[in-house]
């Protein structure tokens, strides 16, 4: 049932990629100044607004967590953080190779950059600890306080990089961007959304199946204690 | 049920388990000394790096005694409940009426007083190695090392208690301070810099605040659930 709606997700993620494509490449004009390279834009900026709503995403969960304690709230948080590094990802790869055809070097001491960057290195240490504590409450507690630290963190970095570095130039501000170049940004940012939400949709099922199995595995090891007692060997694991 | 006239008042409470932990480390002399020859360490090594010889050498030495101040942070931090737990004297400390806050801010001290031992010592030697005269701005930038080291050392206890249990601590925690305390390294540094240009530093210095303020109310916060696995949460809680 679930898995219906998921694949009707997946289908119009998929239509809506393509059809982006077509507007950023057929439709939307060459830019001027930095020609083909500037197409990265739409793709560029979606991705990092989809990177944020997952850590959003998982900031939320995580406090709802602490508080109520439910499991499938730290399922979400998971997700929320695990597609927004993937976002970043890219957002943090295609940045550096815009930056480089459009001003000439790989970085700068952009704003927006260094608090992309930094983001990015927070919740990889949210991945990384998940990944390195299992599947135990103390790491899901230790996740949802890292997640509930690094938001908070993200104003703050803002307001340091935007004061130490604010004079920058402001390249997307600049000349504005012709209107067949909003088009082409609102169906690659509908298409990134799309994408966004079926990923973290299956994540959250994969989380919840993940769940289930472990609360299966344990009832099974409870029962089958009784008998494993009797005839235990050293080299039976989990029978 | 209570008995109002036996328990400590909060105050009390963080300055009794502060005396037990500068008690220690007055006996033992183990984290100051060995912070100390790290960060006697790490300015030489800012000096073979060529640090020192550059041109403007003197306007690079507040970033570098920012990042030699994160650098012992850490030093300080991941060790907070190390005796205690070799000892496994946490469960004990549990057992103290509202022990989460007083405890919280008891290390948070400790930490703090540790830190801001180091970061006098390392203020003289990258100020000589560096030759720049700090006292003549002395005020701007003691200032700001003092509040950005008490953020540094709030994320630091927070993160030291959440990670306690944790596998490669020493690693994950230098991971998640270090860019956590972005705002307050760029914030302190910069504070530095204007001091020494003689500019005002007053805008860094709020910057830095509300990044210690923040992360106190936070670090409480998330002190108090840690504590909470520490003591109860062995494994699955279900």
């Amino acid at each position: 049932m679930m898995s219906d709606k998921l694949s009707w997700m997946a289908v119009f993620a998929s239509l809506a990629v393509l059809s982006a494509l077509g507007a950023v490449f057929g439709y939307a004009p060459v830019e001027a100044s930095m020609g083909i390279v500037q197409k990265i834009f739409y793709f560029h900026v979606s991705s990092a607004l989809a990177a944020y709503t997952g850590f959003f995403l998982c900031c939320g969960a995580s406090i709802y967590y602490l508080l109520k304690g439910d499991r499938r709230a730290d399922v979400v948080a998971r997700a929320g953080a695990e597609v927004g590094v993937l976002f970043c990802t890219f957002v943090l790869i295609s940045g550096p190779l815009w930056a480089r055809k459009a001003w000439g070097t790989w970085w700068t001491g952009e704003p927006r950059l260094m608090l992309t960057m930094v983001a990015a290195l927070i919740f990889y240490a949210y991945v990384v600890v998940r990944s390195i504590g299992g599947r135990t409450e103390i790491t899901r507690r230790i996740c949802a306080a890292l997640a509930i630290l690094g938001v908070a963190d993200i104003p703050l970095v803002h307001f340091a990089v935007q004061k130490w570095r604010g004079n920058h130039p402001r390249v997307l501000r600049n000349g504005g961007i012709s209107d067949e170049m909003e088009v082409a940004l609102t169906v690659a940012m509908l298409a990134v959304f799309s994408l966004f939400t079926t990923l973290v949709l299956l994540r959250i099922r994969v989380g919840m199946a993940e769940e289930k199995v472990e609360r299966l595995h344990r009832l099974a090891t409870a029962r089958g204690n009784d008998i494993e007692d009797r005839r235990r060997s050293p080299l039976l694991e989990n029978p | 049920m209570s008995v109002p006239h036996r328990t400590p008042t909060l105050l009390r409470q963080v300055w009794l388990l502060l005396q037990k932990d500068l008690r220690v480390e007055m006996r033992t002399g183990e984290v100051v000394a060995t912070s100390l020859l790290f960060s006697a360490v790490l300015v030489s090594l800012f000096v073979f790096a060529g640090f020192s010889t550059r041109k403007a050498a003197s306007e690079g030495a507040p970033g570098l005694l920012w990042m030699a101040s994160a650098f012992v942070a850490v030093l300080v931090v991941t060790r907070t409940f190390e005796r205690e737990r070799e000892d496994g004297a946490v469960t004990a400390l549990l057992l103290i009426p509202g022990a989460s806050t007083a405890l919280f801010f008891a290390k948070l001290a400790y930490n703090w007083l540790l830190l801001t031992l180091v970061q006098v010592v390392l203020l003289l030697l990258v100020g000589g190695v560096f030759s720049v005269d700090w006292f003549a701005h002395g005020f701007a930038v003691a200032g700001a090392l003092l509040l950005g080291g008490f953020g540094l050392c709030a994320v630091g206890t927070t993160l030291a208690a959440l990670l306690a249990a944790m596998r490669l601590r020493e690693v994950i925690v230098p991971v998640v301070l270090f860019p956590l305390c972005v705002p307050l390294l760029i914030s302190g540094a910069q504070a530095s810099v204007a001091a020494i240009r003689g500019d005002s530093s007053a805008a860094w210095m709020v910057t830095i605040a509300l990044f210690d303020l923040l992360f106190v109310g936070l670090g409480q916060w998330l002190f108090g659930l840690a504590l909470e696995v520490a003591g109860g949460g062995e494994g699955d809680s279900e």
